[in-house]
């Protein structure tokens, strides 16, 4: 019969859930990124001379400074999020490679800095579903408040 | 009648660190966070898409420069709400494993929330996927 001869084929059923948990994790960031990459270049790209933008004419703006701001507005979000993927990223691929080494090489302070850099990744989402949350609250209250 | 005692080598105490009982506790605060958060927002946009989904998403296919049709805002609809579901789902009974796993001092608890931690990254590894190929389409 084959043995396992795999680098982790000593460990117990929590370290082997934990690596394979954080093999998953390495794939799942690099997919995740490439899918981000993909949405804030299609945002850009987005035909923004296509939208009829009513004039502010109480503020004195002109449709094409709205037009401008609009675009200012996009290359704001555009930015944020490069950022907020390049961090979440960089915190899920850190849990990673530090758990697949820690586990590998029975070193189990390298282990818990990766389980720490996991719960910064869902802290981050967290924050930003909190954000999410009041946004869309608020959002809310501003519908009905118009009517 | 005999009964045969639980082997003890799992038992966490002797492998895990207060360091990781910390960070698993912080892991199990966020993602049980992000599970409450995610499940009241899909309620407050599933909620209106049942009202009126179907006038809203015509609306926003005629929309000038939307570059797509209504089969296909729905199509989009239905595979982000599946893998928000899912992923919720996993992030939500792996904060309560990491939990009890720490609370119970049990290493098998803590492997279970880590294997649904794993379906949480595969149901975004799927969800990614398709978003990809869905912007990449579009430059097409």
């Amino acid at each position: 019969m084959e043995q396992d001869h795999s680098p982790v084929s000593h460990i117990s059923f929590l370290q082997r859930s934990i690596f394979v948990s954080a093999k998953t994790a390495n794939i799942a960031a690099w997919l995740a990124l490439a899918s981000a990459l993909t949405a804030i270049t299609n945002l850009l790209n987005f035909p923004l001379q296509q939208i009829p933008i009513p004039e502010n004419k109480d503020a004195g703006i002109g449709e094409a400074e709205m037009r401008q701001m609009l675009r200012g507005f996009i290359y704001l979000v555009a930015i944020i999020a490069v950022a907020i993927s390049l961090v979440t990223f960089f915190f899920l691929t850190r849990f990673s490679s530090k758990v697949k080494k820690g586990v590998s090489n029975n070193q189990p302070t390298t282990i818990s800095e990766g389980l720490r850099s996991l719960g910064s990744y869902f802290k981050i989402w967290g924050i930003l579903m909190m954000l999410a949350m009041i946004f869309f609250v608020l959002s809310a209250l501003g519908l009905l408040l118009r009517g | 009648m005999i009964q045969e005692e639980e082997p003890q080598e799992d038992i966490f105490d002797d492998d895990i660190s207060d360091a990781d009982k910390t960070a698993l506790l912080e892991i199990s605060k966020w993602t049980r966070v992000i599970s409450a958060i995610g499940f009241a927002i899909s309620v407050m946009v599933v909620l209106p898409m049942l009202l009126d989904g179907s006038a809203a998403l015509k609306q926003q296919a005629a929309m000038p420069g939307a570059n797509t049709t209504y089969s296909k805002l729905v199509v989009d609809f239905f595979i982000n709400f599946l893998a928000a579901a899912t992923m919720l789902y996993q992030l939500y009974k792996s904060s309560n494993l990491f939990l009890n796993g720490v609370q119970q001092q049990n290493s098998n608890t803590l492997a279970q929330g880590f294997i649904h931690l794993k379906n949480f990254f595969i149901a975004l590894i799927v969800f990614a996927s398709v978003r990809m190929a869905i912007n990449l389409l579009n430059f097409i």
